[in-house]
């Protein structure tokens, strides 16, 4: 049972997973993001307030707070005080070319990794350990 | 401001210390766990904060130094203790009526919508509540006298999952609602990481672990490399503690350097930080000119 | 969804009670009704009892025989002592250990079930200090107490009224211990001694039974040992004008020509039968014969209010002490 069951007029309702290891603020950007993505989200629309949020997941505040300011960085939503969080931009989609190359040149990597004797796990290691990498390289604490 | 303050506090009951060299500074408007297995001191800290139990040697004082007890501090700063006490005989309504009587401020209908919107009859004795329920009724009493500092020793300890998840809900809502500090005990780590911003680890009546959970998670590293190399690799890097195998061996280290070559490096996340230190008692992480030292702490 | 609202009940007594003193009869409301409905009862029972012994005291003439030594009040006073005798002979010898009652059942629990239950985690911690919260509650109970005890004292007062020209009030264990001051006193300080014994051993049963225990060793001795000590006893030759039966008769004994107290066989002696077996004793002629002096020692029944104020006095002094005992501990140790 929750606290606040008045619907609030945002649309998006989050969801945690606890074991991802993504850490918790990355996953509501993730979240807001993806909404973007498939246009459940516009801009104009309000993103749920910190109170609903931390009242239906149990999270800390900060988290939400620090995932809105994430969001406000990346410019895709603004805060308007005294009335919450909206959505103002627009994701840099990749143009639907490159994907597909990306995909591509993904596909023949995945079958070289095959190949070479790597299994499902063995490729989610190797992926995860060279973004890791990367982030730690980029001094930006993100997986 | 500093929420809690203490330095060199300790407490000794007969010739045993259940508390000792305890000297913290934590910041306001955080929520702190306090974490620790059972015996570790947390209960007798948390007491000396609200005010039961003195000190027997140090200072600690609350909301930028008030001292604990002190009529000023009693309004200010709220407690649930281990267990939830509440007068079983009293309902629900009586409760209210109770707190509000020794209260200074007091916020009825807060009390009120809060236990409405839990369905909870303030008719019903709170000897007959679940335990769900009683916890909300203590922490709702605990809310409506909007304290600057709110206190729980294991609120949820007693709790089923979903009762825990509600009890921890409601308590994070009214953060987010007041940006109250808390402090909270708990010996259940795994579900800590959502919750708290702020740690400190209790290990023996003493502080092992101190910070900012974002600054903690930022600073360790769980490395993972052959097993040959590890002695190498403990004598080069601050190490937590080790999980060593055949072949392989996890290290959980205390450093932002790249892992050395045949290495690999993963973030750790805070139930794995939290029971490495409690697996290596002269471990710790306290502020101060430690972090970077090359001798190997660990076990 | 929505849970019924309640309107808190309206304190059905005037002046509505708020903070401390609210929380104190809330929470000692079933202890004080107890203990209202205890000296109630008991007070009912005075009083009908009363008001037919005041009644047929006065319908037998017996206000006007004194000590009902004279032959015109023998046949009265027979009928008096067959109704009521036995009530005049139980109910003080029980009601004197009310005091204790009180002590047991609101005092020894006041601390003791904070502690034993934890519930001073909570109580402690919501706004009032420890201290507030003792002082309070012990100036308010014990106010109450006083208040209760003091009117079934009198109320019983009245109820002994016509037995104090017959019996007096003087005996220890009797009607002494229920009227007058002693009786309010020895309640003030029951109930401080049980708080104080609650605070130290913080087990309400432990508690309660302790508190008998000592309220029955400090009242018992202080009856035999220490009441004698108020003022000296009078010493008279025996005879009529000290053979008051209003009076307290603390001692009687047989002294020689010398002076000197005879001693058990010497006094058996004077009883054996005289060597023709079949003559009635004379005791006089043998005690003159003898030259033995028959004495007693006694208080009178005008001291009364000096030894009930005296020894009242003591117990509220002490009563005050264990109150202030009762705080400090709590203040500095408690948890």
């Amino acid at each position: 049972m929750t606290i606040d069951k008045q619907s609030s007029d945002s649309p998006l309702e989050f969801r945690l997973d606890p074991g991802s290891g993504v850490p918790t603020y990355m996953q509501i950007v993730r979240q807001v993001e993806d909404a973007l993505r498939l246009g459940h989200l516009v801009p104009g629309d309000r993103l749920p307030k910190v109170k609903e949020v931390v009242a239906s997941l149990a999270i800390n505040p900060n988290t939400v707070l620090k995932a809105y300011r994430e969001l406000e960085h990346k410019g895709l939503a603004a805060g308007r005080p005294g009335q919450g969080t909206f959505i103002e931009g627009t994701l840099d989609v990749v143009p639907l070319r490159e994907q597909q190359a990306l995909q591509r040149r993904l596909t023949r990597w995945l079958v070289d990794a095959a190949a070479a004797g790597l299994d499902e796990e063995g490729i989610t290691a190797l992926f995860s350990s060279a973004r890791h990498d990367l982030a730690r390289q980029k001094g930006v604490i993100a997986s | 401001m500093n929420a809690i303050e203490t330095r060199n506090l300790g407490k000794r009951y007969g010739r045993t210390w259940a508390l000792r060299d305890c000297s913290l500074a934590i910041p306001a408007g955080r929520v702190v766990a306090l974490v620790g297995p059972n015996g570790a001191g947390k209960t007798t800290l948390l007491h000396m904060a609200v005010g039961l139990t003195a000190p027997s040697t140090g200072t600690i004082s609350v909301l930028d130094g008030t001292l604990p007890g002190s009529n000023d501090a009693l309004s200010r700063v709220g407690f649930v203790a281990q267990d939830t006490p509440l007068y079983p005989q009293l309902t629900v309504a009586d409760t209210l009526r109770l707190v509000r009587n020794l209260s200074s401020r007091w916020d009825e209908d807060n009390a009120r919508a809060r236990l409405a919107a839990l369905d909870i009859d303030l008719r019903h004795r709170v000897g007959k509540l679940s335990g769900g329920q009683h916890a909300q009724v203590a922490l709702a009493v605990a809310l409506a006298r909007h304290p600057e500092l709110l206190v729980l020793d294991e609120p949820a300890a007693r709790l089923d999952p979903l009762a825990r998840h509600d009890f921890m809900a409601a308590l994070m809502a009214a953060v987010a609602e007041d940006g109250i500090s808390v402090l909270f005990s708990s010996h259940v780590i795994s579900e800590l990481e959502k919750v708290c911003d702020y740690l400190v680890v209790l290990a023996r009546g003493k502080v092992q672990v101190v910070g900012d959970v974002e600054e903690l998670l930022d600073t360790h590293q769980m490395w993972t490399g052959p097993s040959a190399t590890a002695d190498a690799v403990t004598t080069t890097t601050p190490v937590v503690s080790a999980r060593p195998g055949d072949r392989q061996t996890s290290l959980l280290v205390r450093t932002n350097a790249v892992p050395p070559p045949g290495w690999r490096t993963e973030d750790t996340h805070l139930e794995e930080l939290v029971l490495s230190y409690l697996r290596a008692p002269d471990a710790s992480a306290l502020p101060g000119p430690t972090a970077n030292s090359a001798a190997a702490v660990a076990s | 969804m929505s849970a019924a609202t309640v309107q808190p009940r309206a304190a059905w007594w005037p002046p509505e009670l708020r903070g401390l003193p609210w929380v104190t009869w809330r929470q000692h409301r079933v202890a004080l009704a107890g203990i209202v409905a205890l000296l109630g009862g008991l007070g009912v029972l005075l009083l009908v009892n009363g008001l037919a012994m005041h009644s047929d005291y006065t319908k037998l003439g017996l206000n006007s025989c004194g000590n009902v030594i004279g032959p015109a009040c023998q046949e009265p006073f027979t009928v008096f002592h067959r109704r009521y005798g036995t009530w005049v002979s139980y109910l003080p010898r029980i009601m004197e250990f009310i005091p204790a009652l009180i002590g047991v059942f609101l005092g020894a629990p006041l601390v003791a079930r904070e502690l034993e239950s934890g519930t001073f985690r909570f109580a402690w911690t919501q706004g009032r200090s420890r201290v507030q919260w003792i002082v309070t509650k012990l100036a308010l109970l014990a106010t109450l107490v006083t208040i209760l005890a003091l009117a079934f004292s009198f109320l019983f007062s009245w109820w002994y009224q016509p037995w104090l020209a017959i019996a007096g009030r003087m005996q220890p264990g009797d009607a002494y211990e229920v009227t007058g001051l002693v009786f309010t006193a020895r309640t003030l300080f029951g109930f401080m001694l049980g708080a104080l014994l609650g605070t130290l051993i913080r087990r309400t049963v432990p508690a309660m039974a302790a508190t008998a225990a000592a309220w029955l060793a400090v009242v018992w001795p202080s009856v035999i040992y220490l009441r004698p000590l108020i003022e000296k006893p009078i010493t008279a030759r025996a005879g009529p004008k000290s053979d008051i039966p209003t009076s307290w008769q603390v001692d009687t004994w047989f002294e020689n020509a010398a002076g000197h107290r005879l001693s058990q066989s010497q006094v058996f002696n004077l009883f054996t039968p005289s060597s023709n077996g079949a003559e009635p004793i004379d005791f006089g002629a043998r005690l003159a014969k003898l030259h033995y002096t028959d004495w007693v020692s006694y208080q009178p029944a005008s001291r009364f209010w000096h030894f009930q104020t005296i020894e009242a006095s003591t117990y509220v002094v002490v009563a005050l002490l264990l109150a202030v005992g009762t705080v400090l501990w709590l203040r500095r140790r408690a948890v």
